[in-house]
């Protein structure tokens, strides 16, 4: 019997895996176990790794294969949802979908089926092509996700929120999270991601989404990463927008000991618009890399990118942000900015902005900015009676509090704002 | 209430203040005129704390504590305000949110309980009148995209909010149109209640005309060369600062 142990193992010998029958391989599955066992990992000499180390994660034996929803029970999950949010909850446990812990009252707007349903396969793997080594791994091992279809001209009134866990209480797991939302024709969505890490051992999430957003439909997507200091994230986020379509998307990362985005949209036709938004809030031995590409590929839409970073001790901040402007997509606005702040000296910023444009009728624009903390400002703080760390949180948490005010969600943003508070390490009582 | 002594201060080793003398009794306004570069600014930010300045000798006692090894919060906690010549811009936090937490952080360093918002809201309003400033000022962010007038006021704002004892104005007349002000000078005397005491610091007499000083002191090189009374400033605008260096030089 043809096993995903013995095919991987072959070129990683760090990793044990757990056994999948040999009916569930898929072609797909063997196809994408093939591409990795050709690619193996990236390494540092690999252009778009080059600043991530990552061989924590090739050094750790993960389990692969985890049992997964009957770890936890309602109550235990129940802290992890968002405080005055009207949400769907969705509830993952190392990628699967576990529907005994998920809300069952739905929204009729929209319905759920697996991932690997007939419906799916019109849609999966059609943007995450798994030449990519962690896609293809996602591809290889996920298991139990969705695909959560809006239906045309459908506005689902309640947030879905989809709530992830990687359970590695036990042992270390792998989780594959593989899910697709499909948004039709002048439908609205907004979706908030939560990742959580319950662990003692070692975790590692690599998470695939793609996005399909219709002609004229609105999609907000939010993120939240706040895992502890063993989890390991590699993240892809696909979406791919039809005429005059918006996906806005923001990611706040707070915990995490290495985290790795990376964001890929393609603005197909003519009138898309696309947020991007980042903020990441890191501390002692925390590694976050967000890379995104924006590919305009049609006439007259527009981009909006805007990434922070606040670096404490030895943090390590990447942004890598590509901006591709196609021959054909004349009237594009694309902008792009990176702000960070490193508030010691051992903490590293890594930006690298890059712009290439093929059209000659375009407004685009990169910056990126690092610095130390304004000093005058703290002055001015503190010469009103505002101690020097007090003041040091209100000024770290009004150069992040401009990323989570463009999220849309209320509630989630109240949530954000809270666990950024924490984070800065104040009891003062902030208000935006 | 404030004594210096021999005070003698430098910014990266150049000495800008050289041995200067000021009594300030409770409820006195003293003016400090004199030619650019003759150290006024200075004295302000080593009242207020600034670290850039290395003060080398002298001691500056404020409600009998020399308060040169104090941290720039804990002054303003004593009752030191410094309204800024040059107020800086900070996006995100808006004027009403940071003066809550500075109000509040005064009152818990004497013990008082924090202001709740309701609480806080009438002691803005009450304040607002004062240097006319109005609802959507205090809701935007300090300072940011304010024009040079709004920005002194509300320095002078946050002055009022603060209620200190000692009021450090550095210059806060300049740039300032003369209706602009004369709204910053009723707020400043709306602050003069006969214990707190003001050292306004300007180049120019006109501000004078509309915060009358008890005593008007001029700072040359570093010490102060001159005392007087309100006339004096008159005939500084008159003359100009020549006969004092002159004076001095001789």
């Amino acid at each position: 019997m043809n096993t995903l142990t013995e095919t991987i193992s072959e070129t990683e010998q760090h990793i044990s895996f757990g056994n999948i029958a040999s009916e569930k391989l898929t072609p797909e599955r063997k196809l994408a176990i093939d591409t990795f066992n050709r690619s193996g990992f990236p390494s540092l000499k690999d252009e778009e790794w080059k600043y991530l180390d990552l061989s924590v994660l090739k050094n750790t034996p993960f389990n692969h294969q985890a049992p997964a929803c009957t770890k936890l029970s309602l109550s235990d999950i129940e802290k992890y949802k968002v405080a005055g949010a009207d949400a769907i909850t969705l509830v993952f446990i190392n990628g699967v979908y576990c529907p005994e812990l998920s809300s069952q009252n739905r929204d009729s707007g929209f319905s759920i089926e697996s991932v690997e349903s007939e419906l799916a396969s019109r849609w999966l793997g059609k943007l995450a092509k798994a030449d990519e080594p962690f896609i293809a791994l996602n591809t290889a091992f996920h298991h139990g996700g969705l695909l959560i279809h809006i239906n045309a001209e459908q506005e689902v009134k309640q947030t879905i929120h989809l709530l992830h866990f990687n359970d590695s209480r036990h042992e270390a797991v792998a989780a594959y999270p593989r899910n697709l939302v499909v948004a039709e024709k002048n439908s609205k969505v907004q979706l908030i991601a939560t990742y959580h890490s319950l662990n003692n051992f070692t975790s590692l999430t690599n998470s695939v989404t793609e996005f399909f957003v219709g002609e004229n439909a609105f999609v907000e997507y939010d993120v939240k990463q706040d895992e502890n200091e063993k989890a390991l994230q590699i993240n892809y986020v696909y979406a791919q927008q039809k005429r005059d379509s918006v996906f806005d998307i923001s990611t706040v990362t707070i915990g995490g000991k290495m985290v790795r985005n990376n964001l890929n949209i393609a603005l197909t036709e003519t009138g898309g618009t696309a947020h991007l938004n980042g903020l990441t809030v890191g501390g002692k031995n925390q590694t976050v890399d967000n890379h995104t590409l924006v590919d305009h590929a049609s006439p007259h839409c527009e981009s909006f990118q805007l990434y922070k970073n606040i670096l404490d001790d030895n943090a390590h901040g990447i942004f890598n942000g590509k901006i591709f402007v196609r021959q054909d997509a004349q009237k594009t606005n694309a902008f792009q900015s990176s702000k960070n702040v490193l508030l010691s000296d051992d903490a590293v910023m890594n930006a690298k902005p890059q712009l290439e444009i093929y059209a000659d009728d375009v407004k685009c624009s990169h910056g990126a900015t690092t610095g130390q903390l304004d000093e005058e400002a703290l002055f001015y703080f503190r010469s009103r009676g505002i101690g020097k760390k007090d003041a040091l949180a209100l000024l770290n948490y009004a150069f992040a509090g401009d990323v989570i005010e463009k999220i849309n969600n209320d509630a989630l943003k109240a949530d954000l704002l809270k666990l950024l508070a924490q984070k800065l390490n104040t009891e003062i009582e902030f208000e935006i | 209430m404030l004594s210096i002594k021999n005070l003698k201060a430098n910014i990266e080793d150049k000495e800008i203040l050289k041995g200067l003398n000021l009594e300030i009794n409770p409820g006195e306004v003293h003016a400090i005129m004199g030619p650019n570069g003759s150290g006024k600014s200075t004295l302000a930010s080593v009242l207020a704390g600034r670290e850039e300045y290395n003060v080398t000798d002298g001691e500056v006692i404020f409600k009998g504590e020399n308060i040169l090894e104090m941290a720039p919060e804990d002054r303003a906690r004593k009752g030191i305000f410094l309204a800024f010549q040059y107020p800086i811009e900070i996006p995100g936090v808006s004027n009403a949110n940071f003066m809550k937490t500075a109000v509040n952080e005064v009152r818990k360093s004497k013990g008082l309980a924090p202001l709740d918002s309701k609480e806080f809201l009438k002691l803005m309003r009450e304040k607002m009148q004062l240097v006319q400033v109005d609802k959507t000022m205090t809701q935007r962010s300090v300072n940011e995209g304010f024009s040079g007038g709004e920005k002194k006021r509300n320095e002078i704002f946050q002055m009022a909010m603060l209620e200190p004892e000692l009021g450090v104005l550095d210059e806060t007349d300049s740039g300032l149109d003369i209706d602009a002000l004369r709204i910053v000078a009723d707020g400043v005397n709306a602050l003069r209640d006969g214990k707190r005491s003001f050292i306004v610091i300007t180049h120019y007499q006109r501000l004078l005309d509309y915060i009358v000083p008890d005593f008007v002191h001029v700072l040359y090189k570093g010490r102060i060369v001159k005392s007087g009374t309100k006339e004096l400033a008159l005939e500084l605008e008159e003359k100009g600062y020549d006969w004092i260096k002159e004076e001095v030089e001789i």
